[in-house]
């Protein structure tokens, strides 16, 4: 497990990271997301152990990652600047990372870097921004690391890739446990992938939660009342986030268990009534809007 | 979980990135050494076939060349260390290099360690590699003697403790820095701020005070204490025996220093932040240090140049040159620092200690230069000491000849100062006193006013083996005091002349300038032991001479001793001034077929005196006047003498007597076929004759108002 207790982060007298406290669990994909200067990379990058924070801790298993040979052989960190050493070929970087991380599998390396069909004789220079990035996660992968740190790694990779590294992420972590971190400022590139999300603003967390826990918890329901009497009723008895009107048509976004908001819905005799399917980004939004944000500034 | 990371792996991984300086080093080295030494060995064993080159004058060179006193080993080595940690610290400039090597299991002294090591390697191993090829090229001629093999090893361990010394300050620079220019800025600044400092101090010394000998004095060497690269020159030259100082000290020395360094750096490595990559400086705290330390040089030494270069050197002008590289310097830095324009108006509290350090280090030199002025040894510590007179006594003697011992080029104060030794503590101390009293009154003067001046220069050698140079700008009268007794003093008269030191086996020829046919070189006809009895002949003449012959009789020859340099050249290496009481001498000459001829026994029958300045005042018309009578020429025949002799005898050389007039003279026929001889000087200008000249002024004057 990954735990950071009260970290913070400031260049000059911009605070970048302001008194962050997350657990990231074994086994899930952990979504970190938040605008542009958020605090996301600054937060990786001390989670990875290249920087160390003004205060507060950052353990990886336990152990206190700044320094330490131990629990950086734990993790593989993908910047979002990769860099490649001078003139390097694929086989080349694979023999390089295979002096620090023991686990390296050259053989899973070979065989991904063909089914990926990326030259390993081939310098690396050459490759354009989106090769680039599969090989560091190819590289990340097959490093036999327990966690795996991507920052902003998926931004920008085509479908079918993203679809390659989410199965190979899928396989990974049946297999022997990956985890895999990845921040984002795109909620899209994220919804198909992570179990959990932390939502970074201005330094700090806004929420983090289990993303079914989240669809869960939070519903969408259309409905039209007989009066207004009884959707005054209604709405009172229920935990609403949003309340949108389009003439008769209420559309609700309610937290709660799906039976007993349907229940309460009911016993009001609506005239119609249905629940929707809620969007991740639907989800972020209600639940931001509750804290005061208006998320569609913050990542949209 | 086993570590695969050995260090042996992690070094070859490391150079496995640096190919390309690797590459470049082995070019450089290879062209440096086996080329180099190629190109001499053939070069030198044809001279020595042609007879041109003795073994040893062989093994010198190819010493030189393969050993550690190689300018061009010198300069690629401060290159090498400059390249190599750009190459190996330089990724701390870069933020995605930083969040590549950073996120890797391994920790940062390791990692410091193996870019350091691989650093080293880089420079040692095309080194050896080459330098041992030159030598196995200098064995294949038959010359890699024990001398040449020494010099060859010795020099790979100076050269790599320079280089270690080099490449560790310019790892300094790259740690403190955050981009590649600022990190080049750190480099010049600290390789070369040892070299400001010491030249700074050197000029301020000599702007503040008047005997203050910057040839002599102790700022210039402060370079070798606060540069690396002055350090590792001055170890080359220790080592090689070039400069004074214990070879073992200044290598243990350096060792230490940069053993030093190197706990600075691992430290600084250790302390600096990920996320100074892309700044100017890595260290916010250490800005304004830097910038003080950067700008109070740069504006003691603007504020000297705009003094300098200023209208009369007025104090107006250093004011001007302090204010506009007080707002310059501080503009220049802030900006390199913040990379920003706007940065200009912050960072002002280090300008301002600036400019009260750089008001301070001013004043702290106008006191210490007053001090330094007015300073006299404690007498019972003296052991002996060297006085050289410069001008006023011998103009000729300040000419550089050349000394077989080093092969240079010495002037006769470093010749005084090497020779002399007078122990008169009496003389010493009466003169010293006399000297610092004089300097008091000339400095009411400004320089344009002391024409009736003098520099002296005095080394004092203490019995604590400390030795301490003045110089002292006085008037001619105190020194004309003193120049009877110092003359009489032996130690100062052989300490004086060069042929007293001269070893007479140096001695290949004896040339003198016929002064009577144009001034031509010509060579005495003499066996090796006509030299020798002549010089010894010479030397117990002017042993013998009294003070008085030697101060007031004008010369009436001279000869120079020429030995040979290390390419067969003939070199004067001193020159002997024959006075009329030096009978056995003149006789020995005369024999050769030289001319030693006193004016004084000519038949002039007519003299012409040139005037250009009179009581201290440039004349817009020179003056002339022409003597025909006899009472008269005779009474300035005791004056005059001939050309080059004019420079040689106390008395004779009045520097400024023989600036301001010109004496032409018109011989009987009998005694020379071109009647007329010019440049004659005079060596004092009777009362009588300033009259005529004044009088002749006032005539021409008058002709002027007609």
């Amino acid at each position: 497990m990954i735990e950071t207790s009260e970290i913070s982060k400031s260049f000059g007298n911009i605070k970048a990271v302001d008194n962050i406290s997350l657990s990231i669990k074994e086994g899930n994909v952990f979504g970190l997301i938040g605008t542009n200067g958020a605090g996301k990379s600054t937060f990786m990058r001390m989670l990875a152990g290249i920087l160390r924070p003004d205060k507060g801790s950052v353990l990886i298993d336990g152990i206190p990652v700044y320094e330490s040979e131990e629990a950086k052989r734990k993790f593989f960190y993908i910047s979002d600047e990769q860099f490649f050493l001078l003139n390097a070929t694929p086989k080349d970087m694979g023999n390089f990372y295979k002096n620090f991380f023991p686990e390296f599998d050259e053989k899973k390396y070979m065989d991904c870097m063909e089914k990926f069909s990326l030259d390993n004789r081939r310098k690396i220079n050459t490759f354009s921004k989106g090769m680039k990035k599969q090989l560091s996660i190819l590289l990340g992968i097959c490093s036999g690391t327990k966690y795996i740190f991507c920052d902003e790694t998926f931004d920008g990779l085509d479908p079918v890739m993203r679809q390659g590294i989410k199965s190979m992420f899928a396989k990974e972590m049946e297999e022997r446990g990956l985890t895999p971190i990845i921040a984002s400022h795109n909620l899209r590139e994220l919804e198909d992938i992570c179990d959990h999300v932390g939502l970074l603003h201005k330094g700090g967390v806004l929420l983090s939660k289990d993303l079914e826990e989240m669809k869960c918890n939070i519903f969408k329901v259309q409905c039209v009342f007989q009066d207004s009497i009884m959707e005054y009723e209604t709405v009172t008895k229920l935990d609403i986030l949003k309340n949108e009107r389009r003439g008769s048509l209420v559309t609700l976004t309610i937290r709660g268990e799906r039976e007993e908001i349907m229940n309460k819905i009911q016993s009001a005799n609506p005239v119609f009534s249905e629940i929707l399917p809620l969007s991740l980004e639907e989800i972020f939004i209600s639940e931001t809007e509750v804290v005061g944000y208006d998320i569609k500034k913050l990542i949209f | 979980m086993t570590s695969k990371n050995s260090f042996s792996s992690l070094l070859r991984q490391d150079i496995k990135s640096k190919l390309w300086l690797v590459l470049l080093n082995t070019i450089i080295m290879f062209f440096n050494f086996t080329m180099v030494m190629a190109i001499q060995v053939q070069r030198v064993a044809e001279y020595m076939k042609g007879g041109n080159y003795t073994y040893q004058e062989v093994i010198d060179i190819l010493t030189y060349y393969i050993g550690g006193e190689n300018r061009t080993t010198i300069f690629v080595t401060l290159l090498m260390a400059s390249a190599a940690a750009f190459s190996q610290f330089g990724y701390l400039h870069q933020k995605e290099q930083v969040d590549f090597y950073h996120s890797l299991p391994i920790r940062r002294q390791k990692r410091f360690l193996v870019r350091f090591i691989n650093g080293l390697f880089i420079y040692m191993v095309p080194y050896l590699v080459f330098c041992l090829s030159g030598l196995a090229i200098v064995s294949a001629f038959g010359y890699a003697n024990m001398e040449v093999v020494t010099a060859a090893f010795l020099g790979f361990f100076v050269n790599t403790v320079g280089y270690v010394l080099c490449y560790s300050t310019a790892i300094l620079s790259v740690c403190l820095t955050g981009n590649l220019f600022a990190g080049i800025c750190g480099i010049c600044t600290l390789v070369g701020y040892g070299y400001l400092i010491a030249g700074l101090a050197t000029v301020l010394m000599g702007k503040f005070s008047m005997s203050y000998i910057a040839s002599y004095g102790k700022a210039g060497g402060l370079c070798s204490v606060l540069s690396p690269l002055g350090a590792y020159v001055k170890l080359v030259h220790v080592v090689q025996g070039e400069d004074s100082g214990n070879p073992l000290a200044w290598i243990l020395g350096c060792m230490i220093a940069a053993a030093l360094l190197i706990a600075v750096i691992l430290w600084i490595y250790l302390k600096r932040k990920s996320e100074s990559a892309g700044k100017s400086m890595a260290f916010e705290k250490s800005k304004g240090v830097i910038k003080t330390f950067i700008m109070t040089a740069v504006v003691v030494a603007g504020t000297l140049f705009f003094w300098s270069v200023g209208y009369n050197e007025t104090i107006v002008w250093a004011i001007i040159g302090f204010v506009i590289t007080l707002v310059l310097s501080h503009m220049v830095i802030q900006i390199v620092f913040e990379l920003d324009i706007k940065a200009i108006k912050t960072g002002m509290k280090s300008a301002i200690i600036s400019m009260a350090i750089a008001m301070l280090v001013f004043f702290g030199f106008d006191i210490a230069g007053e001090k330094y002025d007015n300073y006299e040894i404690n007498w019972e510590q003296m052991e002996y000491a060297a006085v050289n007179l410069g001008y006023f006594i011998n103009y000729s003697y300040n000419e550089s000849e050349y000394d077989v011992e080093t092969g240079k080029y010495i002037s006769a104060e470093e010749y005084a100062f090497e020779h002399m030794k007078i122990s008169d503590k009496e003389l010493l101390r009466d003169f010293t006193k006399a000297c610092i009293e004089s300097q008091k009154q000339m400095k009411k003067f400004e320089s344009e006013d002391r024409r009736a001046s003098t520099y002296v220069s005095v080394k004092y050698a203490l019995k604590d083996g400390r030795i301490v140079y003045r110089a002292y700008e006085v008037d001619y009268d105190v020194v004309k005091k003193y120049v009877l007794q110092l003359v009489e003093n032996q130690e100062y008269r052989q300490g004086n002349s060069r042929v007293f030191h001269a070893d007479i086996k140096d001695v290949t020829q004896i040339k003198y300038y016929d002064e009577w046919s144009g001034n031509v070189e010509k060579y005495l006809d003499m066996s090796t032991q006509e030299r020798q009895e002549l010089i010894e002949i010479y030397k117990e003449e002017y042993s013998n001479a009294t003070a008085e012959e030697l101060n007031t009789q004008v010369p009436v020859a001279s000869f120079v001793l020429v030995a040979n340099d290390e390419y067969k050249n003939g070199r004067d290496i001193a020159t002997a001034v024959v006075y009329p009481s030096f009978v056995k001498t003149i006789e020995k000459l005369e024999e050769k077929g030289m001319k030693c001829i006193s004016l004084q026994d000519l038949s002039i029958t007519e003299l012409k005196i040139y005037c250009y300045r009179l009581d201290n005042q440039m004349l817009d018309e020179t003056l002339e006047i022409t003597y025909t009578e006899a009472e008269k020429i005779e009474e300035l025949q005791k004056h005059i003498c001939l050309g080059e002799y004019g420079y040689y005898t106390a008395f004779t050389c009045d520097y400024n007597i023989k600036s301001d007039y010109e004496v032409l003279v018109q011989l009987d026929e009998k005694e020379r076929g071109d009647s007329t001889q010019s440049a004659m000087f005079i060596k004092e200008i009777p009362e009588w004759v300033k009259e005529d000249l004044k009088n002749k002024q006032i005539e021409q004057e008058i002709e002027v108002v007609k």
